[in-house]
């Protein structure tokens, strides 16, 4: 299964990558909210991984503009307690399918997207 | 003038507070980034290392150490998180045994053991009950005759703390 892992820290990016691979799926990072929309017009994914408090796009307005665009596919928002929680919590009401809080464990990255998955 | 004083200290702490608020809800978005790298990069090493080396124990002590942290930042997390959260039927049982909870792992005071007991139910902001309950927890603390114990006790329509007062609900 495909996921796309979108944020803007490197570390945390390649790290995540990293558990999910291990984990036995096919991950792929991207820096950005725009960089992703531009890789779903070309590849199919399973679901998108999104970090919230991005520069230019956020996680809340990708999420926004990928249930314009694709009803089916998941997306689970990561959040570090984002500054902006009404924000948050109103993205999941509209459609996001979970919600990972920054700082997670490998289970709890798992457990998220398995969970996600699971929901299609 | 007196009044004018007073009412302006109040103001000026109220500023000063949402300041406070601000920054540390800022600093504990910030931290969780570094959080999940240093936590996430010691739960790889570790699955790579030979159990029983030294290496293996210097990177149990530093997840186990990353952990503690992360416990501290998630008990805050959630606190700030609950502040936003609209009017609705809570267990105060629950919400005195968070506050609790939060306290012991924020403020330790060593020595005092916490404690939670009882329930009732209440409309309310969960962010405002669970600010009120670590309040008054914090003034049981304060007291120099508190003892060794202190306790929330839920009750109907009330939560008394030993030696701090009561909360109404």
């Amino acid at each position: 299964l495909k996921i796309l892992v979108v944020d803007d820290e490197q570390v945390v990016r390649d790290l995540t990558v990293e558990i999910l691979r291990r984990s036995g799926y096919l991950p792929q990072g991207v820096h950005s909210a725009r960089r992703a929309l531009e890789l779903l017009e070309r590849e199919p994914f399973d679901l998108v991984l999104s970090d919230v408090v991005m520069p230019e796009m956020t996680g809340v307005e990708l999420l926004y503009e990928l249930r314009a665009r694709r009803h089916d596919l998941p997306v689970v928002l990561m959040t570090g307690g984002s500054p902006e929680p009404e924000r948050t919590s109103n993205a999941v009401r509209v459609g996001a399918s979970g919600l990972l809080y920054k700082p997670f464990s490998h289970e709890e990255l798992r457990t998220a997207v398995a969970h996600a998955l699971e929901g299609r | 003038v007196k009044i004018i004083e007073t009412v302006s200290e109040n103001a000026e702490e109220t500023l000063a507070l949402a300041t406070l608020g601000r920054l540390t809800r800022g600093a504990l978005h910030e931290i969780s980034n570094p959080l999940v790298a240093l936590l996430g990069s010691a739960e790889l090493a570790l699955a790579e290392a030979q159990p029983g080396t030294k290496l293996h124990a210097r990177l149990s002590l530093t997840h186990r150490t990353g952990t503690e942290i992360v416990e501290i930042v998630r008990a805050l997390q959630a606190f700030v998180r609950m502040q936003a959260e609209p009017p609705q039927t809570l267990s105060v049982g629950e919400a005195a045994a968070d506050a609790v909870a939060l306290v012991s792992r924020v403020l330790p005071a060593h020595g005092v053991e916490l404690a939670a007991s009882g329930d009732a139910t209440v409309v309310a902001a969960p962010g405002e009950l669970r600010r009120r309950l670590v309040e008054l927890l914090l003034s049981a603390l304060d007291d120099p005759e508190r003892g060794d114990r202190v306790e929330l006790v839920v009750g109907d329509g009330v939560v008394t703390a030993t030696g701090a007062g009561e909360l109404r609900f």
